[in-house]
């Protein structure tokens, strides 16, 4: 065998190796395209759907020729629905990224947006908004989005304080997260133990969660917090990758964990307080959407934390279809709906797939 | 050469490791033994600059910033079967991981497979770690650690979950790359014949403190074993030359 052949030999499995991942990752890749364009697909039909019948040529009319669109329809489908579809997206792409940052800082399979109290405490200061019945001087619409801010805030304080003291390991993050959900809910529970029967089923209503508390007046603020986030994350995806490997060989390979972790705990709570304080807790989102995302696109973080908002934001746009289909004329509360549809779509996938993702 | 002078590491009011020096020649592998709990993983995260502690880290005589460690020091820790889906080629790619984009170059994958074909384990290269024994894990930990080309290389018993032809290839691994790349290699290690086979150096580690350094010879002595281990110890030497170190008693002398 010639030098010429050895090299040759060398360059084609050197080649052959490389093409090998490369056929992996566009594989992966493909999966991202098409989650977006079952996305694109959820997005019209979510618009298409509601009390009042529409057709395509009158939605496409309405978002893309609106001089030549019919009054009514214009404002149902950009006042009413418009809003809350885009609402829809932006709260499941930040419960999905908040879900699955969540899992890959605490190395564990069950956190989301619900592990650290975040969740129930927006709920419980919403609950205090109402019962009080106190509103913002010069924006009283913002009373109960800022309380429920306010509180998750207060919960995230809470949890980091008593981290910080241990290093912020997971451990100790999911214990004092797990504390702090039960605080909350207790506090919870105390209000609507003493609201009168009218307060109570407001408080009700919007621990269901709704997206008709949509509007292109808040739609903007969830928008612009995902997006910051979103763009925050994207420096430390090869870190999140890292850490998939545990605290000491993330250490090793020089990554300064309780810096990254404090980080995407900050990242964490501003998604989650955004995405809740508005439309009212709407649970599973955070956990199911960061394990289909897995299964599909696996760990490498440069794919899985953009497939989770994509998956995130699926998963609410199709609950949000089907709240308006199960009962006609009526919209069910979409956090009645979300683990409804998660459930069996993520049973579907765990059956199919021939291995454990975590 | 490499050298750590005077190291001291404390966890609460517990001294863990106290005063420990020694230096180290580039090219060549130093074998860390002693009993367990004696501090040798301490001492190795202490040089890597993972632990704080005392004393001075000198690479060729001068002293190493926290950034010069982070660029030129790699650290394997031991096997703790951390579960990870993650792709071999990933976990390879992992170490050099401040060169790593949102898109990566096909040189920089290709020396990646590279690195896990030098261990026989380039057709893995999409296998997912969780999915590979604990001794193909060892194999992937220990490549990514050469793939980012570090001048000192710092191993947690980097054979202990490998049968013994992969014990054999990795320490042989490991000496080769030292010597060819010139770099320095401190292992710990417990089994004492393999570190008489392939180090250069050994250094004795009890109770934190540093007992002996030097050659296998000088330093793995029936005394120094039956004082560090509380083993009578055979020490024979084979006629290739190296040293085999077996227990004669089935029982430990203070059992």
């Amino acid at each position: 065998m010639t030098a010429r052949t050895i090299v040759s030999n060398i360059s084609e499995a050197a080649s052959a190796a490389s093409s090998s991942y490369r056929n992996l990752f566009n594989r992966r890749l493909t999966w991202l395209v098409a989650g977006l364009a079952g996305l694109a697909i959820s997005f019209v039909f979510d618009i298409l759907t509601g009390p009042a019948f529409l057709s395509v040529s009158d939605v496409v009319l309405s978002l893309f020729a609106p001089q030549q669109s019919d009054e009514t329809v214009l404002v149902i489908v950009r006042s009413i629905r418009l809003p809350m579809t885009v609402m829809a997206i932006f709260v499941g792409a930040s419960l999905g990224v908040a879900g699955v940052i969540m899992q890959t800082i605490l190395g564990n399979p069950l956190a989301s947006p619900y592990t650290l109290g975040f969740s129930t405490s927006a709920g419980f200061g919403a609950s205090i908004a109402i019962f009080t019945g106190f509103t913002l001087p010069l924006v009283p619409w913002l009373t109960i989005p800022f309380a429920a801010f306010l509180m998750a805030a207060v919960a995230a304080g809470l949890v980091y304080s008593f981290a910080t003291l241990k290093a912020m390991s997971s451990e100790v993050m999911i214990l004092a997260g797990i504390a702090t959900l039960f605080l909350f809910q207790s506090l919870q529970s105390l209000v609507q133990y003493l609201a009168a029967p009218e307060v109570l089923q407001a408080i009700v209503f919007w621990l269901f969660g709704s997206l008709l508390k949509a509007s292109w007046s808040n739609v903007p603020i969830v928008g612009t917090v995902f997006i910051i986030c979103f763009l925050a994350v994207i420096p430390d995806l090869w870190r999140l990758t890292a850490l998939r490997l545990g605290d000491m060989r993330a250490t090793a390979l020089g990554i300064d964990v309780k810096r990254l972790r404090i980080k995407m705990f900050v990242l964490i709570t501003l998604l989650t307080s955004a995405a809740v304080a508005i439309v009212g807790t709407i649970g599973f989102v955070g956990l199911v959407a960061p394990h289909i995302a897995r299964m599909l696109v696996g760990e490498d973080q440069r794919l899985l934390v953009p497939m989770a908002a994509v998956m995130g934001a699926f998963v609410i746009t199709t609950a949000s279809i089907c709240s308006k289909l199960i009962s006609p004329g009526s919209v069910i509360p979409i956090g009645i709906v979300t683990a409804i549809i998660g459930v069996p779509f993520l049973f579907i996938l765990i059956l199919r797939k021939q291995r454990n993702n975590w | 050469m490499f050298s750590f002078d005077s190291v001291t590491v404390k966890r609460g009011a517990k001294t863990i490791v106290t005063g420990a020096s020694a230096q180290c020649r580039t090219g060549e592998l130093t074998a860390l033994v002693g009993p367990n709990g004696a501090g040798k993983s301490t001492l190795l995260q202490a040089i890597a600059g993972i632990l704080p502690g005392e004393g001075h880290v000198l690479l060729d005589d001068n002293p190493m910033t926290g950034k010069e460690r982070r660029d030129n020091v790699a650290y394997m820790p031991q096997d703790t079967g951390a579960q990870s889906s993650l792709t071999l080629l990933e976990v390879i790619l992992l170490g050099r991981i401040n060169s790593l984009g949102l898109s990566l170059p096909e040189e920089l994958v290709a020396q990646a497979e590279a690195a896990l074909d030098q261990f026989g384990l380039a057709g893995l290269q999409n296998r997912a770690l969780d999915e590979v024994s604990g001794g193909q894990r060892q194999l992937v930990y220990l490549a990514q650690a050469l793939f980012s080309a570090p001048r000192v290389l710092l191993l947690d018993e980097p054979t202990a979950a490998l049968d013994l032809r992969h014990q054999l290839v990795v320490l042989q691994a490991v000496r080769r790359y030292a010597s060819e790349h010139g770099i320095v290699v401190i292992m710990a290690i417990h089994d004492l014949s393999l570190a008489a086979q392939f180090a250069d150096q050994i250094i004795c580690l009890d109770h934190g403190r540093i007992d002996g350094c030097g050659k296998a010879e000088e330093v793995f002595t029936t005394a120094r074993l039956r004082d560090l281990y509380g083993v009578e110890a055979e020490i024979e030497k084979l006629s290739s030359g190296r040293l085999h170190i077996s227990a004669v008693n089935a029982i430990p002398t203070d059992a």
